[in-house]
């Protein structure tokens, strides 16, 4: 267990919030700032911040578009796609690797 | 250990969710070639059309869908990533696909129907028709199953018109049409076996 405390506490994407926009995003590419506020339940300030995070680690891209109106808009870098890959991988790691010792 | 248990239950259902979306854009690119073959026989249907209207319609098709398919391709590639079914050399596998599309058209609309094959005019591009798919289709689940893994949806979608070919050689009319619905027919299974294994993916 100490060693899935580590790798959460360690990375980026240790936090929930962050692994569901790159996990959101995965499949699509990009998507609207209002459309991950709706999935992920979460306030816009609060997103915001771990949108900032994520940017700043070289995993997203934050840009403006017009819809309806002008709307923030997110996309995965490639080094976004390669780093949550590895980090589903670790997990999954570590997650055998407890279960196993368990058993 | 309950924990673990029920972290590991979420990742799988993670890699699921993904799997299934991987599979949605495969059955997403076969409707959408399905949907501009069958756009041209409702056209045929409504107007007199001249056989000019081939050598616009065709080129615009080949690039909507191309540019479509480049796109699914793209995503392809990182949901491959994520679920640890990268496709290796991307570069080279998407230049072998172009090369089995050219060598299906080269082949299927030049060479075969001017071999004299089929009993008729219509048989002849039928069996062409025909033969593009299988080799074009074919060709590109052999990329695929090289570099990313094997595709078994894919297969009615090259089987079934192979099979056809020496059905339609046979037929005195009507075999460009009947040559058209069995494409349909396998499209659509291809689209059914994608979704269906859409679905067991999220349900694993």
């Amino acid at each position: 267990m100490e060693a899935l405390r580590e790798l959460s506490r360690n990375h980026t994407l240790g936090n929930p919030v962050r692994l569901g926009v790159m996990l959101y995003l995965l499949p699509r590419g990009r998507v609207l700032f209002r459309d991950l506020l709706e999935v992920l339940e979460v306030t816009p300030g609060n997103l915001d911040s771990h949108l900032k995070a994520l940017e700043k680690a070289g995993y997203i891209e934050i840009y403006k578009v017009i819809a309806d109106r002008p709307r923030t808009a997110v996309r995965i870098t490639e080094k976004g796609v390669k780093e949550t890959a590895e980090y589903l991988k670790s997990l999954r790691k570590v997650l055998d690797g407890i279960q196993s010792s368990s058993e | 250990m309950e924990e673990v248990r029920e972290l590991k239950n979420v990742l799988e259902r993670v890699e699921g969710k993904l799997i299934a979306a991987g599979k949605m854009y495969g059955a997403m690119n076969f409707a959408v070639w399905l949907a501009i073959m069958l756009l041209y026989y409702v056209m045929l249907g409504i107007f007199d059309i001249p056989w000019q209207f081939n050598l616009i319609y065709w080129p615009a098709a080949f690039i909507v869908a191309t540019s479509f398919t480049g796109r699914v391709w793209e995503r392809l590639k990182r949901l491959g990533k994520a679920v640890d079914r990268e496709i290796e050399g991307s570069k080279i596998s998407g230049i072998l696909i172009m090369a089995s599309w050219i060598t299906g058209i080269i082949l299927g609309w030049g060479i075969i129907p001017r071999m004299g094959v089929g009993v008729s005019e219509g048989a002849a591009l039928a069996v062409g028709f025909l033969s593009f798919i299988t080799l074009s289709i074919f060709g590109m689940w052999l990329v695929f199953a090289r570099y990313s893994g094997v595709e078994r949806e894919i297969i009615p979608s090259f089987l079934i018109p192979a099979m056809g070919i020496p059905i339609a050689w046979n037929m005195e009319t009507g075999a460009m049409v009947w040559a058209g619905f069995t494409v349909a027919l396998s499209f659509t299974l291809t689209i059914l076996w994608y979704l269906h294994s859409a679905f067991k993916a999220i349900e694993r």
